[in-house]
């Protein structure tokens, strides 16, 4: 329940300075979240991002993964752990807009400006991870974008380590058949 | 373990593509976003124990615990309490544990509540569905027998993944449901029915359940009303707000949308109006449940935050159906309602709170959730910590037993314990087999307590049935 962050024998002997209930170091923690969470959001943007494939959707889940963090705050028990714990809540979020969003109406309109919808117009494997199930690109996302070691991905998912094997590998190979299709469908052209 | 991707042919060469196609497609995070990090802290507050339990239950049973919505379900249920006691007069004691109804009054999830298509269509044929229910089935809305929940101890749960609280009616039990992991993540819910507890069909048997609304019924909460059933329901709309739906039986079988203004029960008073005003701070009550046999209410509000910006729970009681109010004293270290206020025959309130702890030394601040403890009382005026019970997680009543799950809140690795004298002694929960009955979340469901497994560690399938 309680982390330390900076421990000496004086703090260590220190009597709690209260008789009644008081905040349990809420300046603290709060300062702790803005460090932990602004070094952790190139990476849960780029996530969010290459996930929902929009720079504003991106932009979006990511602020209410922040939120989230903050309001769920007291369970995190261990500070070390706020990048993987983060980048969950990043993932859940997302997917959860995933299943629901729809097609950009002006998804055509500013393709240049967006970074990431860039990459699903000019790269062909950047185009087939776009049109995955929402569980196979979060997988294929971790473990190759985001570049994170599969058990890693399986704590992203919050899934065990063998579902996490299977389901990459379910991704894989939905991506090599998205691409097989690709493929036919410009031979055809 | 091995950190390795499984063989796939041709894996390497498309591992080294999708590698590479992120090249030069690694953005920094706007100015904006970065500049809306350290605004957070000061615009929104860390949620109490409780509300995130809720928010977490709600999140993947599909509650989407919005204001409005649990609004309607406290009006639901206190309106019916408070009918109760002003109308028709107590119901029958049977009937008490039906009317302790957990809400929550926060502000909207963040996370969208998943869409549900009216169809309300899983895979029946998922080899996950069990039949509910054997022999051969009944025509449609004629139920062949009453309900028969499984016997013989605790059984383990079926595969199927709940999503909604159960509810029971006289011929089935009724739940929102996803048919396997994926369908449960991807919010592919349906509505499914059971006679046992145990298995579950999806669709459900026709025989017990019969939809005749437009929307796929996937309830949230359920309360007995003067002559039939009325549900809490959500579903969730274009603008991804949830918006709540209301289900109306007569039979427990035949269900349609809205609820008859014959069989509409007045709202809850204005808590403020009848002086539940807590240090100031008027609240929506974020449990209320009534003793049939007494009349007494017992409310839990919110109040504050407090200058630390904490919430503190704070219980209000009625001894009088709602009509006067008096504000218990509780123990300092008591912070907030975990469980719903549950009662025992003989009238002891049962309730599970948080213990605040005491605050740290400089240097030091406090991450986790704190431990939790049974507290109960004989008259609401007084409120007994069950040292006993410290660590407690959740809990339920059944007849006069008091089950809890104690262990670690955070991994939902918990044992079910049960106590036969108000929480002061308890005692390990097993099988025939010896083995340990285990989960976190329990929900009393007619003659049974259904033990679903963590909240905080997805997934949510029930994984035992007792006793």
């Amino acid at each position: 329940v309680t982390t330390e962050t900076t421990e000496t024998e004086e703090t260590k002997a220190a009597e709690p300075a209260h008789a009644t209930p008081q905040t349990p170091g809420l300046e603290q923690a709060s300062a702790d979240y803005v460090r932990l969470a602004t070094a952790q959001l190139d990476s849960a943007y780029r996530l969010a991002g290459y996930l929902l494939g929009d720079g504003a959707a991106a932009q979006e889940a990511a602020r209410a993964a922040l939120i989230r963090a903050w309001q769920f705050w007291p369970e995190l028990t261990d500070v070390e752990r706020f990048p993987a714990w983060f980048e969950r809540l990043v993932v859940q979020v997302c997917l959860a807009r995933m299943g629901r969003r729809k097609p950009a109406a002006d998804a055509a309109a500013s393709p240049s400006a967006d970074v990431f919808r860039s990459m699903a117009e000019d790269d062909e494997i950047a185009r087939a991870v776009a049109k995955l199930a929402p569980q196979h690109r979060a997988v294929i996302v971790l473990r190759y974008w985001q570049d994170l070691p599969l058990d890693q991905v399986a704590e992203r998912l919050g899934v065990p380590f063998t579902a996490a094997e299977s389901r990459l590998y379910d991704a894989l190979k939905a991506l090599a058949s998205e691409l097989d299709a690709s493929a036919q469908e410009a031979s055809v052209r | 373990m091995n950190p390795q991707p499984p063989h796939l042919d041709g894996a390497p060469d498309l591992e080294r593509r999708l590698r590479w196609s992120i090249e030069g497609a690694r953005p920094k995070a706007p100015v904006a976003l970065r500049a809306f990090v350290p605004q957070v802290p000061s615009e929104y507050s860390p949620l109490s124990r409780s509300a995130r339990l809720w928010r977490k239950v709600s999140a993947r049973r599909g509650l989407a615990v919005a204001g409005v919505g649990a609004a309607v379900v406290v009006a639901l249920v206190a309106g019916l309490a408070l009918a109760s006691i002003r109308g028709s007069g107590p119901a029958p004691k049977g009937e008490a544990s039906q009317l302790a109804v957990a809400s929550n009054s926060e502000s909207p999830a963040v996370s969208p509540a998943p869409d549900m298509s009216p169809s309300g269509s899983a895979s029946a044929s998922s080899p996950s569905a069990s039949p509910s229910g054997a022999g051969t089935p009944s025509p449609r809305g004629t139920p062949g027998a009453t309900l028969k929940p499984v016997k013989g101890g605790w059984q383990r749960g079926g595969e199927v993944w709940l999503v909604g609280q159960i509810i029971a009616t006289p011929y089935a039990f009724l739940a929102a449901c996803a048919l396997t992991e994926d369908d449960y993540y991807d919010g592919v819910w349906s509505s499914c029915s059971s006679s046992d507890l145990v298995h579950w069909s999806s669709p459900p048997d026709e025989a017990v359940f019969v939809n005749e609304g437009r929307h796929p019924f996937q309830p949230a909460q359920l309360i007995q009303v003067k002559h039939g059933y009325a549900a809490a329901d959500y579903i969730a709309n274009d603008s991804e707000d949830s918006v709540p739906l209301e289900w109306y039986s007569a039979d427990g079988i035949h269900w349609s949308e809205g609820i008859p203004a014959g069989q509409r029960l007045p709202d809850p008073p204005d808590p403020c109006a009848s002086e539940a005003r807590l240090n100031g701070v008027c609240e929506q009550a974020e449990y209320i449940a009534m003793d049939a046999t007494t009349g007494m209410v017992v409310a839990a509000y919110d109040e504050g935050p407090d200058e630390d910006n904490y919430i503190w729970t704070r219980l209000a009681v009625s001894p009088d159906g709602g009509e006067t109010w008096s504000y218990p004293t509780l123990a300092k270290d008591l912070w907030q309602v975990y469980s719903p206020p549950l009662h025992l025959p003989d009238g002891t309130w049962v309730f599970v709170f948080t213990i605040m702890p005491p605050p740290p030394p400089p240097g030091l601040y406090y991450g986790g959730s704190p431990s939790a403890v049974v507290v109960t009382s004989k008259d609401g005026a007084h409120w007994t910590k069950q040292d006993e019970s410290e660590g407690a997680v959740f809990a339920a009543v059944l007849g006069s037993s008091v089950y809890a799950t104690f262990g670690d809140y955070e991994s939902g690795d918990c044992d079910l314990e049960v106590s036969s004298d108000g929480g002061k002694t308890w005692s390990a929960v097993t099988d025939k087999a010896g083995n340990a009955v285990r989960g976190e979340y329990l929900q009393t469901v007619g003659q049974k307590v259904v033990v679903f497994e963590g909240i905080d560690s997805d997934p949510g399938r029930i994984t035992w049935v007792g006793p």
